[in-house]
């Protein structure tokens, strides 16, 4: 079956749309929010590893090295087990600080713009021939297909759609924050292409050429030679270093750092491709030894690079060829694609803004940059296609393929000092990286630019031939030799500066802030302006206004901490716009810091405090022993029962607990990095005061809150200088600040002012019990004498004069019987209990009063359940509330209201009786249960009611207060025990 | 992350020489190599789990 070259280019036509609507739905919000972030697309997407080499030419690679093409996967698998210590930090920096491309990162950890440029021209090199390589096998596919040679048109227009869909979707965003999600899912789509196209040709080879699983395993009993061939080379071939190889090619060609951690949306579906990915490929390589043997079976003819296309060609089925052959378009577009988005941004950031020096502020920077990239994107496709001219029929596919692995594997050293060498510096990095580069050119490359394969030149035949090694493990071995004894040696010899130590405690997770001095600008206000000269006005005040809603920032923040977490985030979205070397040149220069001025040591603990709650990084050993010590000392500073907080020699807040935003009710959030004086009223101005005052103690402090006072206590601790060390291990003194605790007192207020009345009460009582003792004794004398005069008198006007006195004398009786009661303790047991209805004694008590002012309109309105009972004295508990009544009812205008509520809680029934009368102020409420106090008119009451009240209730082992305002009313509360 | 390290320590030394001899040969199932390689896959979710938890 022979397929015409043009139905070919109108199928990939077809392929390449289908592709398009499918980035474009995604973009678009077609198809469901999940499914872009389902794990299952992070894991496909990955699949972009799998490139021509992996769909065609395992088939080759497997037919000359057997098992050997199974190390391409078997290295990346062991890359995947290391995930958690290799894949999820370099996730975490390139997240942390917006880093695009493993040249961003490079330039960040050894903070040199050299090593960005060289990492970036060492991809460069070691990428197109792998993009001319996908150029080559698309081409060279439809040639199989067509068996003649494929027309130019077909490659030339196969990259201009491929520029076409790198432009619309790979560089849609400017901001790594925006993921490509329209490129992401078309890329996992282009996988499972790739996937289903290999199953169906194996299934088609067992099936329909073999007769089953049965047949495959009796042709291969017959044809021992066929599995042999499959393991020889293997034992004898370059296992070890492919291994090594595709170990660094899985998370270090451009396009795997681009799709692992660049496109990653969430950290958590890295764990799931630790393993999904591997099984991806897995699957996909099951295919590969079938497909030879049905091609060796079948005795196809067809170059081994493309027995795919040979098996699906020989089973007659059109729609099966053009299915696998556009599952190889898949392959080699996903690569090119995402390839060229990658080098893209490396190159506009490493190369072209280092070389134009300074940004022309007059031109939008977003559009310069977007429009920089997509001309990129169209020069690599287009460069790859032109290095596919020069080079279209030197090598195997694998070859150009392993000189790529060979090339990325020159960053192994670097990322491996990246994350776990702190002493590693730019020095050794750029000597390791040119020395592992030259001995790859010179191995690989220049033989393959003299014409002859990768590493065949007659100079390297000899150097095999000496050194007794296959080409790629010597290539691989002594270039990696090479750069890692140059790296290592020279960051040994050589030092690191300041910046160059901060980046590698960052990057090793040593230290989780850098911060240490003040800014100069003093507002946020000051910010855009300071960075327009270098970004233009537009740009800068657009990221300003970004990164302070990144941080949820007001307009206005004068803050020192905020204002450096504020250049912190500008620098961090500068660096996924211009690379992490520029941004930082930006910020450096635009945004200074007053390197004579640290940050006090409390608002950088306060920092570091933030950053280690918001870190998810595990702490081990005596980190973690001192993250707990710190976690159980602030969590006791939080849980104290006063309010504690600390204020910064700045003045600036850094610690304020739960029960301090509970008693002042300034929130945590508002309080914390806020100035002391700018609490709110009247926390600023108290704390303030406080603060400056030399007092260490203030015991009650009367504040006014929600119109109710309240009293405070506080207490003042002011450390001296502490022993802190920096980043680099030395040490220095600095002030800690001030912290204040703060303590309610208004209980304690209160219950002592409840302690002195009642001591009042009980003097007053004590005196009247002796007053009434002392005037008792005579007075019932006098009464005696008096009715013994009264019998004797017989002269009827002199016996009315003696009556006049017995009623003085009674009336005396009367007063002191009171003042008798109110003052007697312990006399409870005196009192004639039982059990009554509360609700019939208060109705009593209403009549009575009622009966004694018949004139008076007053409405007494009484809720109380009749189910309510009491335990108690019922005639004196009458008296009780006839007493409270007839103060009320003297108080109340006529035609008002007393309203009596009885309500029960738990054991205890309280009566509050309620009346709207002109009320009393606090010095007079104060004193109303002491004996002769009285609001009435001399003559109208004696004032001592509500005393003997007093003594009835608490006889009964009840409660009495007053809550009066004057002219509101007033309110008695009587508590009594309840009946069970 | 000791689970981790176990597993690639494990894996490096069934995937690299002198062992791979062992499993290299054409007496043995064809699939043998696919076998030891899902083992690994498999073994991936149980070294990482707590890490992830």
């Amino acid at each position: 079956m022979i397929l015409s070259a043009p139905g070919l280019f109108l199928s990939s036509l077809l392929y390449l749309s289908l592709l398009f609507l499918v980035a474009y739905a995604t973009e678009k919000h077609w198809l469901p929010a999940w499914l872009p972030r389902h794990p299952a697309i992070y894991v496909l997407s990955l699949g972009v590893y799998a490139t021509t080499w992996s769909f065609y030419g395992s088939a080759g690679y497997a037919d000359s090295n057997g098992f050997m093409f199974l190390t391409v996967y078997l290295g990346l698998t062991l890359a995947f087990i290391l995930s958690p210590v290799l894949l999820s930090p370099i996730l975490r920096l390139v997240r942390e600080y917006q880093l695009t491309s493993l040249a961003d990162l490079f330039a960040f950890r050894f903070r040199s713009q050299t090593a960005g440029v060289l990492v970036t021209l060492f991809m460069l090199a070691g990428t197109l021939p792998y993009i001319s390589l996908q150029i080559r096998a698309v081409t060279e596919s439809a040639s199989v297909l067509t068996q003649q040679f494929a027309p130019q048109y077909l490659s030339l227009s196969f990259c201009v759609l491929i520029v076409l869909f790198g432009v619309l979707f790979g560089a849609r965003h400017i901001s790594p924050r925006e993921k490509h999600q329209g490129l992401v899912v078309a890329i996992a789509f282009e996988s499972l292409v790739k996937l289903l196209a290999l199953i169906l040709v194996a299934v088609v080879a067992i099936t329909g050429i073999f007769g089953g699983i049965g047949g495959l395993g009796e042709w291969l009993d017959s044809h021992p030679e066929a599995l042999e061939a499959m393991y020889t080379p293997a034992r004898e071939g370059p296992w070890v270093s492919v291994l090594i190889l595709s170990f660094a090619a899985a998370f270090l060609l451009p396009r795997q750092f681009h799709m692992l951690f660049t496109e990653n949306i969430s950290p958590g579906t890295l764990s799931r491709a630790a393993w999904g990915f591997p099984l991806f490929l897995l699957v996909l390589n099951l295919a590969i030894p079938i497909v030879l043997w049905a091609a060796i079976k079948q005795n196809l003819g067809t170059v081994p690079d493309y027995h795919v296309l040979g098996i699906a060609r020989h089973t007659g089925s059109a729609a099966l060829t053009i299915f696998v052959f556009l599952g190889g378009v898949s392959a080699a577009s996903a690569m090119i694609i995402v390839s060229t988005l990658a080098l893209a941004g490396m190159t506009v950031n490493h190369l072209i803004l280092p070389a134009t020096g300074t940004l022309d502020t007059s031109v939008n920077l977003y559009r310069w940059l977007l429009w920089g990239r997509r001309t990129i994107i169209a020069v690599l496709v287009f460069a790859g296609y032109g290095f596919f001219l020069a080079f279209e029929r030197s090598s195997q596919l694998v070859q150009l393929g392993l000189i790529s692995f060979v090339a990325v594997a020159q960053f192994l050293p670097g990322i491996i000092g990246t994350l776990f060498w702190p002493g590693a510096n730019r020095n050794g990095f750029i000597a390791g990286l040119v020395g592992g580069g030259l001995t790859w050119f010179i191995v690989l490359i220049l033989p393959l630019l003299a014409g002859a394969g990768p590493g065949e030149g007659p100079a390297q035949a000899a150097l095999w031939e000496i050194a007794g090694q296959n080409k790629w493990t010597f290539s691989t071995l002594v270039s990696l030799s090479i750069n890692g004894t140059l790296f290592v040696l020279l960051s040994v010899l050589t030092g690191q500066d300041a910046a160059e130590r901060e980046a590698a405690a960052l990057c090793a997770q040593q230290i989780l802030t850098p911060y240490r001095s003040r800014m100069r600008l003093t507002s946020s206000r000051e910010f855009a302006p300071a960075l327009a000269p270098a970004l233009g006005t537009q740009t800068a005040e657009h990221e300003v206004q970004r990164a302070r809603h990144d941080l949820q920032m007001a307009e206005e923040e004068t803050n020192t901490q905020a204002l450096a977490r504020l250049r912190e985030r500008i620098e961090r979205n500068l660096s996924g716009l211009l690379g992490p070397h520029f941004a930082r040149d930006v910020v450096e220069t635009r945004l200074p810091i007053d390197r004579d001025h640290k940050l006090p040591v409390a608002e950088r603990m306060r920092f570091m405090e933030e950053r280690l709650e918001a870190s998810r990084s595990h702490l081990r050993g005596l980190a973690a022993q001192l993250d707990t010590m710190r976690r159980y000392h602030r969590q006791v500073l939080e849980d104290l029962p006063v309010g504690v907080c600390s204020i910064a020699s700045t003045g600036s807040i850094t610690t304020w607990n739960g029960v301090m935003s509970t008693l002042s009710g300034v929130d945590k959030s508002k309080a914390l990095d806020s100035q002391v004086d700018q609490l709110p009223v009247p926390w600023g101005e108290l704390l303030k005061q406080f603060l400056d005052s030399d007092q260490r103690e203030i015991h009650k402090k009367l504040v006014h809150l929600e119109g109710r006072p309240r009293w405070f206590g506080l207490l003042k601790a002011t450390p001296g200088n502490a022993a802190t060390t920096n980043d680099t291990g030395s040490s220095a003194a600095e002030p800690l600040g001030t912290s204040i605790l703060l303590q309610d007192l208004t209980n304690v207020h209160l219950l002592e002012d409840q302690l002195a009345h009642n001591e009042r009460l009980a003097s007053i009582g004590r005196f009247a019990s002796g007053v009434a003792h002392e005037i008792g004794n005579p007075v019932t004398g006098i009464a005696c004498l008096a009715q013994n005069l009264k019998e004797e008198i017989r002269d009827s006007e002199m016996r009315e004069e003696v009556q006049g006195i017995l009623q003085q004398t009674e009336r005396i009786n009367n007063i002191v019987q009171t003042l008798v009661n109110f003052s007697r303790r312990g006399d409870a047991d005196k009192l004639e209990k039982h059990r009554f209805d509360l609700r019939g004694c208060l109705e009593e008590a209403t009549e009575l009063v009622r009966l004694s002012q018949p004139n008076k309109n007053i409405d007494v309105l009484i809720d109380c359940d009749p189910q309510l009972n009491i335990e108690g004295d019922r005639q004196r508990l009458c008296q009780v509330f006839v007493n409270i009544l007839t103060n009320s009812y003297d108080a109340s205008p006529a035609g008002s209201s007393v309203r009596v509520l009885a309500s029960k809680s738990a054991e205890l029934i309280q009566v509050s009786l309620r009346d709207h009368g002109h009320g009393m102020p606090d010095e007079l409420s104060a004193r109303i249960f002491e004996p002769f106090v009285t609001t009435k008119q001399p003559g109208d009451g004696t004032g001592l009611g509500m005393a003997l009240t007093y003594g009835i209730v608490r006889d009964h082992g009840g409660e009495i207060e007053v809550d009066s305002a004057p002219g509101v009313g007033t309110e008695v509360r009587v508590v009594l025990q309840g009946a069970p | 992350m000791e689970r981790t390290f176990l597993l690639f320590g494990l894996s490096l030394l069934v995937l690299a020489f002198p062992v791979t001899g062992w499993w290299l040969r054409a007496t043995l199932p064809w699939y043998l190599p696919f076998l030891i390689w899902l083992v690994i896959i498999l073994l991936i979710p149980w070294a990482h789990r707590r890490i992830d938890n």
